[in-house]
């Protein structure tokens, strides 16, 4: 598989903060990466890095582009969407796709019609006069009418009421994601993600902590919830982590047959969240 | 080159109502002096403007001369000399207030070009075209120079139309010889003139747009206070500290050579009375542009210009 992201040994400091301490990290082509980490744990230094906007020690190459020498060059493949509305709040919408259309030659302007036709939003009006979350709407119109291989996303959703996040996540799937293209997720928000992941990434304090597949987190962590006379069998197994759940006790096993665990409760997945707040927790 | 031609379309997208705004109340200025004018005429006495002038021509019409070389040698208290003043100093009462408003403009427009787009985010969507750096710079002082001299040569063509709106209405009052000199100017024939010469003066202020780029994408409020202020702040520092003028000067020559230059673009500084047969456009031209000014003036643009790009690429907005 081809890899679209290749980080090796990356570090970037602002003063005495490291954001990013000696990452590496390789990303296939087709794949939904999450990156997720509490705030201020490096997840936009490092899509920033990414997309050429700072510099930083070590190699990035991204579609075999160096992103801090040749940005322009990258975001012609690169579609980027922030955390807060970018678009220039004195734009109309007819401006914005104008826009897009004389810088990136892939732009499909019908696509984006398309898209926009099913929304609230009106040729006519001005940027600023809309709401939060009918600028990611446009924004994200105009980046997926973008043929672009590589989506990078931090915090998408970020503001945005329940029903845009589903859509928002809903579009990129339906209307982006393809073998050949790559999205990058940053959110600290997993469970609103963890449906359409790939993959996933956890940071902490500028290190990544976790890189795993879902398949294979799925296969490797399981949530046993078992009475509580049958609670002291799971812990001799040392699980990762045990909390009470109406009257019943809830552990999270790691690297454990998911058959022997049956023998004593209901084995189920556990969400990314329960995972990530364990890893991320230190909890045992 | 596609792409810095869009980058200077969103820039006529962001100030075209600022340029329409600025355009239209300058025009309706002019329209609304049409009226006093207009009125006054009334009050001019045709039979008190004498015509003393002695009307030594040496052939035809082309080749007219008059009899007086120089500005002190003429009667300022004649009648018909005195609407002639007027008629110059209306002139460069017109410039003048042209240059200011374009001054007024440039200065905005320079001070918050990379300013607005770090306040508004609006840069992390520029920054994720794929257009460079220096592209988008360039963009921003080609959109300010471009929309500068448009607009300069619109509000000049709109000014040009006033004036001879004025003489049209004045022409039966004011007497032979003021007509006879104001005919000789020949301001639609100097319109190119301006433009060589706004160009000029572009260079020479090039450092000082520069520099209020530099400032724009670095400071974090106020561009343009800071903008004026830290020079005219640096300056008086090194006159109370040190006693030294210099920079005082420097400021004030800029001023006023820029002054004299604009005031020359149509013939009414104190040598106009000359009253050329031809302009010399290019011997002028290259007068202004091959001294060492514009050559101090492009190496300090330069290093402003290093450090406005520095600046714009180190102050990336954060949420």
């Amino acid at each position: 598989m081809e890899n679209l992201v290749q980080i090796s040994h990356v570090n970037k400091r602002y003063g005495r903060t490291t954001a990013l301490n000696d990452v590496s990290l390789t990303i296939p082509a087709g794949r939904i990466i999450g990156l997720i980490g509490p705030n201020g744990s490096g997840k936009t230094t490092r899509l920033r890095a990414m997309s050429g906007l700072i510099s930083y020690d070590g190699n990035i190459s991204v579609m075999d582009i160096e992103p801090k020498t040749r940005r322009p060059q990258l975001m012609a493949y690169t579609g980027v969407i922030h955390d807060i509305p970018v678009l220039p709040p004195w734009m109309t919408i007819r401006q914005t796709i104008l826009f897009t259309e004389g810088m990136k030659p892939e732009f499909d302007r019908e696509k984006c019609q398309r898209f926009l036709d099913k929304t609230a939003i009106k040729p006519e009006s001005k940027v600023k006069h809309l709401s939060k979350g009918m600028k990611t709407q446009l924004h994200l119109a105009l980046v997926l009418a973008t043929d672009t291989r590589l989506l990078i996303l931090d915090e998408p959703t970020h503001g945005l009421d329940i029903l845009f996040r589903k859509e928002l996540y809903s579009h990129v799937l339906e209307d982006y994601f393809d073998t050949h293209k790559s999205v990058i997720i940053s959110t600290h928000q997993v469970e609103e993600v963890e449906h359409i992941l790939s993959d996933v990434v956890f940071i902490r304090e500028g290190k990544v902590v976790l890189f795993e597949s879902m398949e294979a987190l799925k296969s490797r962590y399981f949530q046993v919830i078992v009475s509580e006379d049958k609670a002291d069998n799971i812990r001799k197994m040392c699980p990762v982590s045990e909390r009470r759940f109406f009257g019943k006790t809830v552990f999270l096993m790691e690297n454990r047959n998911k058959s022997e665990l049956s023998k004593y409760g209901e084995v189920t997945s556990p969400s990314i969240s329960d995972i990530f707040v364990v890893i991320m927790g230190g909890q045992t | 080159m596609k792409l810095f031609l869009v980058l200077l379309k969103r820039e006529w997208w962001e100030w075209k109502n600022t340029i329409f705004w600025v355009a239209g109340i300058y025009t309706f200025i002019l329209l609304m002096l049409l009226v006093p004018v207009s009125r006054l005429s009334h009050h001019i006495n045709p039979d008190s403007v004498k015509i003393e002038f002695d009307r030594s021509f040496t052939g035809g019409s082309d080749n007219q001369t008059y009899g007086q070389d120089s500005y002190e040698d003429w009667d300022s208290s004649e009648p018909s000399v005195k609407a002639v003043m007027v008629y110059a100093g209306g002139v460069t009462s017109g410039i003048l207030l042209l240059q200011f408003l374009l001054l007024f403009i440039g200065l905005f427009y320079f001070a918050d070009s990379l300013y607005n787009e770090r306040m508004d985010f609006s840069t992390l969507f520029v920054r994720s075209q794929p257009v460079s750096d220096h592209t988008v710079i360039i963009s921003k002082i080609a959109g300010g120079v471009l929309g500068i001299m448009g607009v300069s040569l619109v509000m000049s063509l709109v000014f040009l139309l006033f004036t001879n709106g004025v003489i049209w209405i004045l022409r039966p009052k004011i007497g032979e010889f003021a007509m006879n000199v104001v005919d000789k100017i020949r301001l639609f024939d100097l319109y190119g003139d301006m433009v060589v010469f706004q160009f000029i003066t572009l260079i020479w202020l090039s450092p000082f747009i520069l520099f209020l780029m530099w400032i724009s994408a670095s400071v974090r409020k106020r561009p343009l206070i800071i903008g004026l202020g830290a020079p005219a702040l640096a300056a008086l520092s090194l006159y109370i500290l040190f006693g030294n003028t210099d920079m005082i000067r420097q400021i004030f020559l800029t001023t006023a050579t820029i002054k004299d230059m604009l005031v020359e673009q149509l013939l009414v500084s104190s040598k106009w009375m000359t009253l050329p047969e031809k302009v010399e456009l290019f011997d002028s031209f290259l007068g202004y542009l091959a001294t060492p000014r514009t050559g101090v003036s492009i190496v300090a643009a330069s290093g402003f210009y290093a450090l406005a790009l520095f600046a714009y690429r180190k102050n990336i907005p954060v949420s």
